[in-house]
């Protein structure tokens, strides 16, 4: 990351209630007209994090900067960053127009200016013609889109969102995950957006920020964290993974050699082992390929299994094989024609076959 | 919620009102039932002869032990006819809601003493009960015991003050949600079970606040006894002040109120004490 | 099966004791409002025909109308400095944290758990023999204050309890500060409970007898004069007094519902 265009710098952030540690030694860069991900379980301390930020929590150690200065003892209402609140916190007794207008109408910017930004705003958002409306004659998604007009008209450096989608229902969130991503590729405003939904964070973001019980588990693009998860957390947090418990046999200068349960797998050396120690493996279901016999050695890794179930899910089908006495494996596989659908029955012995690369390695 | 220091400020105005206008004179009346009258007027001691006084005659105790009924038998029917009317308003007439509680509060802003005279009117001998009771031949003679009695005095009180009961016990019945009483209904409890193990416990804060207001109310009220109450019917708060008027023994007064107020603090306490027991055992 | 939602309607107990107590509280109130047109002066019923004589005799009573004018005074000033002492003790201990703090919301309760009439004799003996103020219309308003507050501070820490502080840090992430906060956003949305208040706090100065009798000094409150007319026996101009109290407090009670849902900024 290039020093000269970060804009926000979280320096060792720490923030306690009573017994309770929301935050701990919480470090963090965001790079200007990034859209950052906050990831993490319920109660992990996402918007202790972001209000800390906003400035209406205090910090008990540690530092927020934006463009190099110490903003933590500025007020909220003089910080450049705006915040979109879970609940949306729309003023019940103003309309639309006047909610969107407020932060205008405070800097006393002249009527004719405000309307029309108020005007350009609602566009944005897709609102044009609900100016008189009250927000409690608006849906769900509706209220969203004020909030963030509401946040976006006073123009931001950062816009803070907490679980903006949380209360609305799939399809609209869907929709309304697209249309926040083009409008803050538009605006290239900073979005630092706070989810539970890792399904979400690997959708929207430019980085996520994968946080447990307040600390940092891991940080890097949606790919990264994806494919290489670094911890048991983050594997089985994001997406769905196979999770295998073994001791390494064997320590070569490229690759691992581990025993699960008496099979023998191999993997690729990403982290520093010796024989005999304990770790854990993941492997995503869709990397796992179902074959009727053994294959050439172009995979790395083959076990044989035998089908015990098999779910349809739409799109794809989700096999449970069990490898061994007491391991069963999720295999996933996509339905592209019907034709194609396989001819695999429950109790069906059949081929697991996976790479080297695709096998995540954690110590214990 | 912040802490700091503007709390302090915030309840500064308060503090400084209650301590002048509240505290300071109930320390004054206790210090004044230490006093003596005699002839010459008030003589600062510190006895306890005002509080002996209270047991030298059998009267003051009857009066005091009748009020202390009376109040509780007052707040009693008072929580008992409210909690019907706060349940269906809560549950059954909810369209009607707005409109019942403006009743409520009509009765509630309207003159105190105008609505004591005008139950006297209702229970007197010529009043509207007797000749209700009359027309449909129930009775030939007008009821005497109606007006002038500790029934009357109660009966007044209960319609004066049933309006302090309705309100809370209706604020309390709004934490019990109707999902809370068909979840208890699912699960096998029928009606009544339903009502005492889910209902009743959840609106009994409302209840108490209600019984101790009406009870309150009740017990120092000096007008209702007055103006319907006779002879059989007087209560402990026209003794009271007639210590601060006529009489003008104010020590003795003074001694009475608080001795009043020590059996009044008792007995709700130890009512508050007897639920949280029942409420252990439940 | 047991159905618990739509079931069909029943006229059971529950309705019949509802009815009956919604009867017997209005009772009085209907049969003070006939009366006060009944042209004899004995309340028996039935009524003997209709004037509007004793309304007319009442408003020619210079008594009346200047006890009239004390309440309301009384009542305005009251109503005033309770709603400020109370509200800011809501703000208190509905937004901060302390120690005490749950002592100190029974302590504001006192006056209320406290028989009228002891409050009564003991401010009697304070202003009394203590200050030594003679008892006049400032009395009977610092007592009426004494047992008006800890209502004011009921209804506002039920409302402030309700209350939603992101909407408040909505309008500081937006750039108000805190007046500006309070001003647009916070006293908005508490004015319905302010006024709420306001007349509840009106309406019990203004209804006191039970306190005010002890203080009161040369100037009557409408109260007192009405007490003065029931012990010298009974004349419909009290129901009358009453039917246009009544009336008036009604007004007052749809003109604050009015007032309550204004709207703000532009
Ligand atoms: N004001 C507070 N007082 C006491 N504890 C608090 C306070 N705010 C947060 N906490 C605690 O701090 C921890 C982190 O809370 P936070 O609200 O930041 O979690 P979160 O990640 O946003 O969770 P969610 O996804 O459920 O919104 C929790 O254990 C919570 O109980
Ligand atoms: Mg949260």
């Amino acid at each position: 990351m290039s020093y000269e265009n970060t804009l926000l710098v979280i320096k060792g952030a720490s923030r306690s209630f009573g017994q309770v540690v929301a935050v701990k030694n919480f470090s963090l860069q965001v790079k200007d007209g990034e859209f950052v991900c906050l990831l993490g379980p319920s109660g992990c301390g996402k918007t202790t994090l972001l209000r800390i930020i906003a400035g209406f929590e205090t910090l008990d150690s540690g530092d927020v900067l934006m463009n190099g200065e110490s903003i933590i003892d500025l007020p909220p209402y003089r910080r450049t960053m705006n915040m979109v609140f879970q609940s949306y916190a729309l003023f019940p007794h103003m309309s639309v127009f006047e909610n969107i207008a407020f932060s205008q109408f405070l800097k006393k910017k002249p009527k004719e200016e405000v309307a029309r930004k108020v005007r350009k705003m609602l566009q944005l958002v897709q609102l044009e013609g609900f100016e008189t409306r009250g927000p409690n004659q608006l849906s769900g998604g509706q209220c969203q889109r004020v909030a963030l007009a509401r946040a976006l008209i006073n123009e931001p450096k950062v816009l803070l969102l907490d679980e903006p989608l949380g209360a609305l229902d799939l399809k609209i969130r869907k929709q309304m995950q697209i249309e926040l991503k083009n409008i803050q590729e538009k605006l290239r405003i900073t979005f630092i957006y706070v989810t539970h939904d890792q399904e979400e964070a690997l959708v929207m973001s430019d980085r996520i920020v994968l946080m447990n019980e307040g600390e940092i588990m891991q940080v890097g693009t949606p790919k990264r964290i994806y494919n290489h998860p670094n911890s048991k957390f983050s594997a089985m947090f994001v997406g769905e993974n196979n999770l295998l418990k073994g001791t390494v046999v064997k320590v070569n200068s490229d690759c691992l050699v581990i025993s699960v349960d008496g099979l023998e797998l191999f993997a690729n050396r990403t982290i520093n082992v010796k024989t005999g120690d304990p770790v854990t493996l993941a492997i995503r279901p869709e990397k796992l390929r179902i074959t009727g016999e053994l294959e050439g050695k172009s995979f790395g890794n083959q076990i044989r299994g035998k089908m015990v179930d098999a779910v349809f899910f739409g799109s794809v089908v989700k096999y449970y094989l069990r490898i061994s006495e007491n391991i069963t494996m999720v295999a996933e596989d996509r339905i592209t024609d019907e034709s194609n659908a396989r001819s695999i029955k429950i109790g069906d012995g059949v081929t697991l076959a996976f790479t080297r690369e695709s096998l995540n390695v954690f110590p214990e | 919620m912040r802490k700091g220091k503007i709390h302090i400020f915030l309840l500064l105005p308060f503090w400084v009102y209650y301590i002048l206008f509240f505290f300071i004179p109930l320390g004054i009346l206790l210090t004044y039932s230490f006093w003596l009258t005699t002839a010459r007027g008030l003589v600062p001691t510190f006895t306890l002869e005002n509080y002996w006084a209270i047991f030298s005659k059998k009267l003051y105790l009857i009066i005091i032990l009748r009020s202390i009924r009376i109040a509780f038998i007052a707040a009693i029917i008072c929580v008992v006819v409210s909690y019907p009317v706060a349940y269906s308003l809560t549950f059954k007439y909810k369209k009607m809601q707005d409109f019942v509680l403006y009743l409520i509060l009509i009765s509630l802003f309207s003159s105190y003493l105008v609505r004591i005279y005008a139950w006297k009117t209702i229970l007197g001998r010529q009043g509207l009960i007797n000749q209700i009771l009359q027309y449909i031949g129930l009775t030939k003679e007008p009821l005497s015991f109606l007006l002038y009695s500790p029934t009357a005095v109660i009966i007044t009180l209960v319609f004066i003050f049933v309006p302090f009961t309705i309100l809370p016990i209706f604020s309390s019945l709004q934490n019990v949600k109707p999902e809370l009483i068909e979840a208890a209904k699912d699960l096998g409890a029928n009606n009544f079970e339903a009502f005492y193990k889910v209902t009743l416990p959840l609106s009994m804060s409302g209840v108490v606040t209600g019984f101790i207001f009406s009870f309150i109310l009740s017990a120092g009220d000096y007008v209702t006894p007055q103006l319907v109450g006779g002879t059989t019917g007087m209560m402990i708060g026209k003794i009271i002040a007639d210590q601060f008027g006529m009489r003008y023994n104010w020590p003795f007064g003074s001694a009475l109120s608080y001795f009043t107020l020590f059996l009044l603090a008792l007995l709700v306490y130890c009512l508050i004490w007897i639920l949280k027991i029942l409420k252990l055992r439940r | 099966m047991r159905t618990t939602r739509g079931k069909s309607f029943r006229f059971g107990v529950l309705d019949l004791s509802t009815v009956l107590i919604m009867i017997f509280l209005l009772l009085p109130i209907v049969i003070i409002v006939l009366f006060s047109f009944n042209p004899t002066s004995a309340t028996v019923f039935p009524m003997r025909g209709f004037t509007t004589k004793w309304y007319r005799e009442v408003l020619r009573n210079e008594i009346f109308i200047s006890a009239l004018i004390n309440s309301v005074y009384v009542g305005l000033m009251v109503s005033c400095v309770s709603v400020f002492i109370g509200v800011l003790a809501s703000f208190a201990l509905t937004r901060y944290r302390f120690r005490f703090k749950e002592m100190m919301s029974y302590i504001v309760l006192l006056p209320i758990t406290l028989p009228a009439i002891i409050l009564g004799i003991s401010l009697l003996s304070f202003f009394a023999s203590v200050l030594g103020i003679s008892r006049s219309l400032l009395t009977v308003t610092l007592s009426h204050v004494v047992f008006v507050t800890p209502f004011v501070v009921l209804i506002m820490n039920a409302r402030l309890d309700k209350f939603d502080i992101t909407i408040e840090e909505a309008a500081k992430d937006l750039g108000a500060n805190a007046l500006q906060t309070f001003r647009y956003v916070t006293f908005p949305l508490i004015r319905p409970s302010l006024i709420g208040t306001m007349m509840l706090s009106f309406g019990l100065s203004f209804d006191e007898f039970l306190v005010t009798f002890f203080v009161v000094g040369r100037k009557n409150t409408l109260p007192i004069v009405i007490w003065g007319m029931l012990r010298r026996g009974v004349s419909p101009t009290v129901n009358v007094i009453a039917t246009m109290v009544l009336a008036i407090s009604i007004t007052l009670i749809i003109i604050a519902n009015r007032i309550a849902k204004l709207r703000t900024l532009y």
